[in-house]
């Protein structure tokens, strides 16, 4: 999942997107609103975590900046204001969940998680297709009960897969979801992923991650 | 909760005031006249008495007659029977100046009417015991006896002198004056009575004004605070009171709305590195495997422990400013000088970067371009001053400094352009973490430095002014001559 973070103090923002990519998230940063309004509108965000108070443009700003738009992402808000008026504001801005700092950061990833899951029609914490079940919250796949031992950029990968399951998803919206947008992967790098989590599904891989000639992937719903 | 200040035992209510000292006074007044009254009433009680004295023994005058060598007096009861009644009756006693006895009153009993020494009084008044222990009064007159037939020749006997005196009792006059008095008590009575009505209700007409306004500001809400008081139509006397409490108020207000933003910014400030702290820490915690990021991120907590330690450094000192004195060491300053070094100590903690400072200093060129001040404030305020344009100045802006020297002191100038700003801005240059643009305070810059400024300048008794014009910000300290 790719995930924004406009936050302007260097030690918070560095430190966020190391904690996310550990994760699993591909991460992009901003340092103030309008270079991050500039990145949200022109790439394919699933989260922004956004901090209220940057220079040039506030979050605020920011926020209406994204409104009315199509594929507008999920929006977790960073502030230290904590005042009830404050949180009112922002959720009625567009914001979609609200942090006060200082925060766990455990609590930050969680929150992220849940936009994720919000943003693709998720409800449960567990994605189970077929055989195959997805923690995102302790970062493990089980096929049929048995853990398989996934790199951090597969499991990101199978787990965008099972989120979009019954959908096809081309090579650059993985890339556009997995890789950040600093990381441009080589040309065949998402292939090679493809390749190597089918080797580790099994029997049943070729099945469950389907290509569509042209077109991409699919994860399919049943075996 | 509504707190009321524990009241004095002496203090007094301006209605009771008004109402005891103008009843009293009222009491006063009105009893003076009473007694004013009741001794001139008096007086002439006493004055008809004699009168009436003096009418009966003209009357028992004209009684007297001489004939001849012979003496004739024609009295009877029936003629005047005040002489003769059983209660409280007159007297009279007649006697020749030689004293002899002519006639006297069966009233008198075996007592005498004799008069005091009269001297050469024609008549002559004085109070007395009368027989049967009453009190009375007296007048005693010596008369000519009228001849019977004047006709007679001048062979006639000399006139006789006759003695009268006569005497009454004063139960009368007594009863009357007492009834004088019993009337002036009761009618100052009944008067200060309705007075005291009247008086309580034109006191609280006059109070009611009052009243309201201590009603107004009783039922204020003292955590929101009205920017207009309704007071309504008041007297002349307490517009005053209303205008300044107005006043009072709306500079409260102001202060408290500057309080609770300080508060707010300096919750928000602290926060911000605390936040950094937290999350550096907690993702650091989690890279073992890169000993490099861990050692970045113990660098990262230490910087922003240290900046947190130079915010509450600053904000422990604008607390110490702002509510102790300060004990000044005055002395003889070159602010020039002061001024130059100051540059060149930003200028090094900045390793030589930031935009270029013009000195426009005319000091050098007076003879006297000294201040009477203490160094170490002076240092502070023009370094926080100086900091602050250096660090707003647009980068490819220089930022000028000034100084001007007259007979009434020094001004030091400080100009930067800043994009962004308008008027309005300028009366909260000075608050504690206000900037421009609403992002938290920066790794360098706490936000304080002209807070600190002001509150240390304000408690030398120096001026700082602030001035905005076509986006040039201008910063004026003012240093008074000593």
């Amino acid at each position: 999942m790719r995930i924004l973070v406009i936050e302007d103090s260097a030690p918070m923002r560095n430190s966020i997107c190391r904690g996310l990519v550990r994760e699993g998230f591909a991460v992009d940063t901003a340092e103030d609103g309008e270079a991050g309004l500039s990145l949200a509108r022109n790439n394919p965000y699933d989260v922004l975590v956004l901090d209220l108070m940057l220079p040039l443009l506030d979050g605020h700003a920011v926020l209406a900046g994204l409104n009315n738009r199509a594929s507008r992402p999920h929006v977790l808000m960073l502030t230290a204001k904590d005042g009830i008026q404050d949180r009112v504001q922002g959720l009625n801005e567009g914001a979609d969940d609200y942090l006060v700092k200082p925060f766990a950061f455990a609590e930050l990833v969680a929150r992220v998680r849940a936009l994720v899951r919000r943003r693709y029609g998720e409800h449960n914490s567990v994605l189970a297709v077929g055989p195959l079940e997805i923690e995102p919250t302790s970062r493990r796949a089980l096929l049929d009960g048995k853990l398989l031992d996934l790199s951090v950029r597969e499991f990101a990968l199978l787990e965008y897969l099972v989120t979009r399951c019954g959908e096809t998803v081309t090579r650059e919206e993985i890339e556009d979801h997995i890789y950040g947008v600093d990381r441009l992967p080589l040309s065949n790098a998402v292939d090679s992923t493809i390749c190597i989590l089918r080797a580790k599904l099994g029997p049943s891989g070729k099945d469950l991650i389907r290509t569509r000639r042209g077109l991409g992937y699919v994860f399919a719903q049943a075996v | 909760m509504e707190t009321k200040l524990p009241r004095p035992s002496t203090a007094k209510s301006i209605r009771s005031v008004l109402l005891s000292r103008l009843l009293v006074s009222t009491a006063l007044v009105l009893l003076l006249a009473g007694l004013v009254v009741y001794f001139v009433v008096r007086r002439s009680l006493a004055r008809q008495f004699d009168v009436n004295l003096q009418d009966r023994l003209q009357g028992l005058a004209s009684l007297l007659f001489q004939e001849g060598d012979r003496l004739l007096f024609e009295f009877s009861d029936e003629l005047m029977p005040e002489y003769a009644r059983a209660s409280e009756p007159d007297f009279f006693e007649l006697r020749f100046e030689d004293g002899r006895p002519i006639e006297r009153s069966d009233s008198l009993g075996g007592d005498n009417l004799i008069p005091p020494d009269m001297g050469t009084d024609a008549a002559f008044y004085w109070s007395l015991q009368l027989p049967g222990g009453r009190s009375g009064r007296a007048l005693a007159s010596v008369v000519e006896v009228h001849h019977l037939y004047p006709e007679e020749g001048p062979d006639r006997p000399q006139a006789a002198r006759v003695l009268i005196v006569v005497a009454r009792g004063v139960e009368e006059r007594i009863a009357a004056e007492h009834t004088v008095l019993l009337s002036c008590l009761a009618s100052a009575g009944v008067l200060l009575i309705i007075l005291g009505v009247l008086t309580l209700r034109t006191v609280s007409h006059a109070l009611a004004p009052a009243n309201h306004l201590a009603q107004v500001l009783r039922s204020m809400d003292v955590n929101h605070l009205p920017q207009k008081l309704d007071f309504g139509p008041l007297p002349v006397e307490l517009m005053p009171i209303a205008e300044t409490t107005e006043e009072l108020v709306r500079r409260l207000d102001g202060a408290l709305q500057r309080e609770r933003r300080t508060t707010a910014n300096i919750a928000h400030e602290l926060r911000t590195p605390i936040s950094e702290l937290v999350t550096v820490s907690e993702v650091a915690l989690h890279e073992d495997e890169d000993p490099d990021a861990q050692r970045e991120a113990i660098g990262t907590i230490r910087a922003v422990a240290w900046r947190m330690g130079r915010m509450v450094s600053s904000l422990l000192k604008l607390a110490r400013l702002e509510s102790e004195g300060l004990s000044a060491n005055r002395e003889q300053v070159d602010l020039a000088e002061l001024v130059r070094a100051v540059h060149q100590g930003l200028v090094l903690a900045r390793d030589g970067e930031g935009p270029q400072v013009v000195f426009e200093l005319e000091g050098a060129e007076f003879p006297a371009a000294t201040v009477d001040a203490d160094p170490d404030a002076l240092s502070i305020v023009v370094t926080n001053l100086l900091e602050n344009a250096m660090h707003y100045s647009c980068s490819a802006c220089a930022v000028t400094v000034g100084l001007e020297f007259d007979g009434e002191g020094a001004q030091l100038r400080i100009q930067n352009r800043a994009e962004g700003l308008d008027a309005k801005d300028l009366d909260r240059f000075s608050e504690p973490f206000w900037r421009k643009d609403r992002a938290r305070s920066d790794q360098d810059h706490s936000g304080l430095g002209l807070s600190l400024a002001r509150v240390l300048a304000e408690r030398c008794g120096w001026s700082i002014d602030f001035a905005l014009e076509q986006g040039l910000v201008s910063v004026t300290l003012g240093i008074p001559s000593a």
